[in-house]
């Protein structure tokens, strides 16, 4: 909830319903005022009309036919007791005086005011109390001498409100979810360039080398889009110099390099020899390495449908093939969408690592739920904790008397990870808990299908 | 006494050429040499060397361009020299008809090796004379394509094969039905590079029908030829 709140998506939600209410509330409230204001004036005229009419019908009638009178009437609101000024409770109403008078035009005396009482006396034909209501019972008490002295006071009830309709609950409820959904449905629609903007640019994080993104959407997503189009742009443009300054370099150290080695040829001193042939091959690895990285970076091939068992069974023969110790266990038994020699170069890099630090390699494959994972576990002394990580930045290396000896460029990790996350997979390592590294390739099967072919 | 070999060495770095001259010389090999296409086309109107090695950036006419032409006009062997830094100039290398290519800088004694296998190569079967342009084979439901060393099935699937697959497969293919000895099957794969062929022919070869699927009881593809070796059954078609 709170991270819906925080999205986007959450803000303009909240911002529509909270406008959308408001508005509501407000015309709702207008509305209610109009209404009363006209009932009010319907009564104040009916109300006299009914009051002068029984005023003026009771002048005519004699003292015993008012009593009948009074019953008679009685049905239709008007409540009519002989008394003289009660005090009750109650604030005046001038204007409803003003129109009673007028009507009465001087045959009974008005005796005191219209009062507005703050309850109104129950009146038989009620069947219910009156609600109660911020504008004050509807009805008018007035006090009147006839014309033979006699003091009557005539309470009139006005005409009740309507009972609000049974189905305003539901009515308003439905309201509100009309409104939220409503209001939902608006909110994605308005952030949804923004969340595809957010989706490209996490993918391109796995990925530099993919189409600009479309410029659609609202002007404000579209200038971002632009923005982001460039962006990329200029980020590969950087890439790309870098890659080629280093083949550029790379290529210009070719022919002394190569000048050199042949040199070495003559250095008659064979302890000598050797020493500066190995200074040169690290040289050479350094360089070409160098130029694997950026290029694991800049380059990627395009995906196509790969049979990982043939794949790993190839790089696995290649490297007994060399006289290393490196077995292969498990099948896939399925096809994925893979960068082949990705995938290939980082299973060379790591055997190598495995065989080199190790002694031996020993892979494996299976499937996880929706992942292929290939494992490759060695028997070396693995790597301290603390560094299982470290390892992946370029030119780290291990600090062991060993790792000296054995003049890694400390590049071929990072060139793996690289290449594994260019699939959209993830590299990890981890020591065993006896002895040796395993390091864990996960590659994502969402598009794997079933193989027809049977490799067993 | 038979003369030693002659190879004639075309690079544009006279450090190099001078450098490389010596050493081969220092193992019993003589030399020629040349610095662009120019003079490689004049040294061959008077000389006939056994084999060129050729640097694949040169001035002018690339290597390439002139392995081609080496290759439309002779069964010379070529040795090519490339960049490491552009490693997909071993591939069109190769494909231009190369019999072998070494990356620069290279191991004076690896190039040696490699003289003498492509050398050895040529007397024990004449050169491939498969149009040098050559990308894919195709046979039976199967595709081989050349510069990315892998197959691909009918439904398109890459199907990776070993370094030592690869090559075995090569020579069946460029070698159709025609029955190959062992010796003349390593003949062809040894040299080419530089990974020790350790495991035996037959090894390779039911590997090689378990990837493509072929029966080893009843095979299709790769037929064992009694007290001969083997012989490769499909149609080849070549795509350039």
């Amino acid at each position: 909830m709170r991270g819906f709140l925080r999205s986007m998506t959450g803000r303009v939600f909240v911002l529509l319903v909270a406008g959308v209410m408001s508005s509501a509330l407000i015309m709702h409230f207008l509305a209610e005022r109009q209404e009363h204001a006209l009932l009010e004036q319907f009564m104040r005229e009916r109300g006299a009309e009914r009051i002068s009419e029984a005023v003026l019908q009771m002048d005519r009638l004699g003292p015993g036919d008012r009593a009948t009178f009074a019953d008679e009437v009685r049905p239709f609101g008007v409540g009519i007791s002989f008394v003289a000024n009660a005090a009750t409770a109650s604030d005046p109403d001038p204007e409803f005086e003003q129109v009673l008078n007028k009507r009465l035009a001087g045959a009974s005396k008005l005796h005191g005011r219209v009062m507005v009482p703050y309850a109104c006396a129950p009146s038989p034909g009620d069947h219910h109390r009156e609600p109660r209501h911020h504008h004050g019972p509807s009805c008018r008490v007035a006090y009147f001498a006839l014309t033979d002295g006699t003091p009557v006071q005539i309470q009139f009830r006005g005409y009740r409100r309507p009972p609000p309709p049974r189905d305003k609950l539901i009515f308003r409820t439905g309201f509100l979810g009309l409104l939220g959904l409503l209001a939902y449905v608006v909110s994605r629609i308005a952030t949804r360039p923004l969340r595809a903007l957010a989706t490209a640019a996490d993918a391109l994080g796995h990925e530099l080398d993919r189409p600009p993104l479309p410029v659609s959407g609202p002007s404000e997503v579209q200038r971002a889009t632009i923005a982001f189009n460039a962006m990329v742009a200029r980020i590969r443009h950087h890439i790309d110099e870098r890659t080629n300054m280093l083949a550029a370099i790379a290529h210009d150290l070719q022919t002394p390099l190569t000048r050199l080695r042949l040199r070495l040829e003559k250095v008659d001193d064979a302890q000598l020899r050797e020493k500066l042939v190995d200074d040169l091959a690290h040289m050479q690895t350094t360089i070409t390495d160098g130029l694997e990285l950026v290029r694991s970076m800049a380059a990627p091939e395009t995906w196509q449908s790969v049979d990982l068992d043939s794949l790993l069974d190839s790089v696995c023969s290649d490297a007994s093939d060399t006289g290393a110790d490196v077995t292969l266990s498990g099948a896939l038994g399925m096809v994925l969408k893979a960068r082949p020699n990705a995938i290939r170069r980082c299973l060379t890099n790591l055997l190598d690592n495995a065989v080199k630090y190790g002694g031996y390699a020993r892979v494996a494959v299976a499937r996880r739920a929706d992942t292929a994972v290939v494992t490759i576990t060695d028997g070396g002394p693995g790597i301290p904790a603390e560094q299982l990580e470290a390892v992946f930045a370029p030119f780290y290396r291990v600090e062991t008397s060993r790792s000296r000896d054995t003049g890694g460029t400390g590049l071929g990790l990072t060139i793996a990870r690289n290449l594994i996350e260019q699939n959209g997979g993830a590299l990890r390592l981890r020591n065993l808990p006896e002895r040796g590294l395993e390091a864990t390739i996960e590659l994502p099967v969402g598009n794997l299908r079933q193989t027809p072919r049977d490799l067993s | 006494m038979e003369l030693a070999p002659q190879i004639l060495i075309v690079d544009d770095d006279r450090e190099i050429r001078s450098l490389l001259a010596e050493y081969l010389e220092s193992n019993g090999l003589r030399t020629l040499s040349a610095t662009d296409g120019a003079s490689m086309r004049k040294t061959l109107t008077t000389a006939q060397p056994d084999l060129i090695v050729l640097d694949l950036n040169l001035p002018g006419d690339d290597g390439l361009a002139l392995c081609r032409e080496l290759r439309a006009n002779s069964r010379l062997p070529v040795i090519m020299l490339t960049a490491r830094s552009a490693p997909i100039d071993r591939i069109v290398g190769l494909e231009m008809g190369a019999d072998d290519y070494l990356a620069k800088p290279f191991e004076p004694r690896e190039l040696l090796a490699r003289i003498r296998s492509v050398l050895r190569r040529t007397e024990a079967l004449p050169p491939n004379l498969v149009p040098s342009t050559v990308r894919v084979y195709r046979f039976a439901e199967w595709t081989l394509d050349l510069a990315a060393r892998h197959l691909v099935d009918r439904a398109g699937v890459i199907i990776s094969l070993s370094s030592a697959e690869f090559r075995l497969l090569k020579v069946f293919v460029e070698h159709p039905h025609r029955p190959l000895s062992r010796d003349q099957i390593i003949a062809l794969i040894r040299g080419r590079e530089s990974d020790p062929f350790d495991r035996s022919i037959d090894l390779q070869v039911s590997r090689l029908r378990q990837k493509l699927g072929d029966d080893a009881r009843a095979p299709q593809l790769i037929k064992t030829v009694r007290n001969e070796g083997y012989l490769f059954a499909a149609l080849v078609q070549v795509e350039s």
